[in-house]
C-alpha cells in the first residue's frame, strides 16, 4: 500500500515538472513554486530526497509522456488504407496536364514550344559560333589580346563594305548560313 | 530417358514455364480475359511474346484487324509511381502527340518513355505490316515495379533503415488506327451505373 501510493505520487510530481518544464520553455506560464511543496507527507523520506535534490526526475513513463503531453507534436492516428492514399496521389490537381502550345518550327520542322527558341536550330547556331570563336581564337593568338574595334565575320566570296573599314575581319572559309544575315 | 522424366521431374518442368519456348503459333482466344490483375500481365505470358501471337486468316466479310504491337523497356533507374503519371498521360493519344508531348515534359521517366515509344513505332513498320508510321495510337501504356536493390540508410542514435533503390519498366501497346474518340464521363453516369449494377442482382437461393 505504502509502496503503491508513493509510487504514484512520484510519477504525478514527474509528469507535473515535466509539464512545467515545457511550459516554461513554451513562455506561456511564470514560474510556480516547486510542485513537491505540495504534496504530503505520505512520500517515504529517501524519495523525498531524492526529488528535492535531482533536477531530472526520470519517470518510468517519461518519453511516452512527453507524446501524450497537452502542447506536443501531432502524429497520426490510423494508418492511411491504399484507397485512401491512391485517390489522394491520383487526384485531378496531380496528374500531369497536357500542353497546348507545342507547334513545328517554320524553319526546320522540328516540335517547339510557343514561346521558346527551337532546340534544333538554336543548336546550328551554337556549333557555328563556336567554330566562329575558334577562328578568332587562332587570330588573337592568346588571352587579354581582344582589340577595341568591332568584328566582322566574312564568309567565301565576300569583301568588306565601306561601313566595315575600321573593324577587325574574321574570314570563316565556308557558304554563308541562310539564317545568318549581313 | 522416359524414366526421368518422372515424379519430381515433370513437376519441375512443369514450375519453370520458359525451360522450353514453345516455337508453335500461339492460337488467338475468342474471349478476352477480363478482370485480370495487372501483375498477371508480367507473369505469363510476357509482354514481349505478346507480338509473337498469329491470328487465324480473317473471313472474307470480317472487318479488317487493326495491327497490334507490344513493347517495352525493362529494369531502368526511374520510379513507378512516377513513372505512372507519365503513363497515364500518354493513354489514348496518338502517336505523334504522346511523342510531342513527351519531349517538352521535364520528368526523367519522359526520356525513357520517348525511346520506347520511337522504338515501337520503328518496329511497327518495318515488322508488323504498317503502312503509316503516323496511323498509331497508344491503346495500353502502364508501368511496372523492377528489381529493387537493397541499401542501408544510417538514422542517428545507432538507427538504420532499409532504403530500396528503385528501378521499373515500362509497357506500351500501339494499335493502328486514329485514337479512339474519349467520352466524358459524368457523375451523372457513374451514378446511373450504379444504380443500374443495383437493379441488375439477384439473390440466389431465395423464395
Amino acid at each position: 500500500m505504502f509502496t503503491v501510493a508513493s509510487f504514484v505520487q512520484s510519477l504525478r510530481t514527474s509528469l507535473q515538472l515535466i509539464e512545467n518544464r515545457l511550459l516554461q520553455a513554451a513562455g506561456l506560464e511564470r514560474q510556480l513554486a516547486p510542485a513537491l511543496a505540495a504534496h504530503g507527507p505520505s512520500v517515504l523520506p529517501q524519495l523525498n530526497n531524492g526529488q528535492e535534490t535531482e533536477e531530472e526526475v526520470e519517470g518510468p513513463c517519461q518519453s511516452p509522456g512527453l507524446l501524450d503531453g497537452i502542447l506536443w507534436m501531432a502524429a497520426p492516428k490510423k494508418r492511411r488504407t491504399i484507397e485512401v492514399n491512391r485517390t489522394r496521389r491520383r487526384s485531378e490537381s496531380k496528374l500531369i496536364k497536357l500542353k497546348t502550345n507545342i507547334e513545328p518550327c517554320p524553319e526546320c520542322g522540328h516540335l517547339k514550344q510557343k514561346h521558346i527558341l527551337c532546340g534544333f536550330c538554336y543548336a546550328k547556331v551554337c556549333r557555328e559560333t563556336a567554330k566562329i570563336r575558334n577562328q578568332i581564337k587562332e587570330v588573337e593568338g592568346g588571352p587579354f589580346r581582344a582589340p577595341t574595334v568591332e568584328t566582322v565575320v566574312l564568309y567565301e566570296g565576300e569583301t568588306a563594305n565601306s561601313q566595315d573599314k575600321d573593324k577587325r575581319i574574321i574570314e570563316r572559309p565556308r557558304k554563308r548560313p541562310s539564317w545568318f544575315n549581313v | 530417358m522416359a524414366t526421368a522424366l518422372t515424379g519430381r521431374g515433370l513437376a519441375f518442368i512443369r514450375a519453370t514455364p520458359n525451360l522450353f519456348p514453345s516455337r508453335f503459333p500461339w492460337v488467338a482466344a475468342p474471349q478476352q480475359l477480363s478482370c485480370l490483375h495487372t501483375s498477371a500481365l508480367l507473369e505469363a505470358p510476357r509482354w514481349e511474346q505478346k507480338n509473337r501471337k498469329v491470328y487465324p486468316p480473317q473471313l472474307p466479310g470480317e472487318p479488317r484487324r487493326p495491327a497490334e504491337i507490344y513493347h517495352c523497356k525493362r529494369q531502368f533507374k526511374y520510379s513507378k509511381d512516377k513513372l505512372w503519371y507519365l503513363a497515364t498521360m500518354v493513354k489514348g493519344l496518338s502517336i505523334d502527340e504522346a511523342i510531342a508531348q513527351l519531349e517538352f515534359n521535364d520528368k526523367k521517366g519522359a526520356k525513357f518513355m520517348k525511346e520506347v515509344l520511337l522504338e515501337a513505332q520503328d518496329m511497327a513498320v518495318k515488322n508488323h505490316n504498317v503502312e503509316y508510321k503516323s496511323n498509331l495510337y497508344v491503346a495500353e501504356s502502364t508501368s511496372g515495379k523492377g528489381k529493387y536493390l537493397k541499401r542501408i540508410r544510417y538514422h542517428g542514435r545507432g538507427m538504420f533503415g532499409i532504403m530500396d533503390k528503385v528501378y521499373c519498366h515500362y509497357f506500351v501497346k500501339l494499335v493502328e488506327g486514329p485514337p479512339p474518340a474519349k467520352t466524358e464521363r459524368t457523375s451523372f453516369d457513374a451514378a446511373k451505373d450504379y444504380v443500374d449494377e443495383l437493379k441488375r442482382r439477384t439473390i440466389i437461393h431465395s423464395l
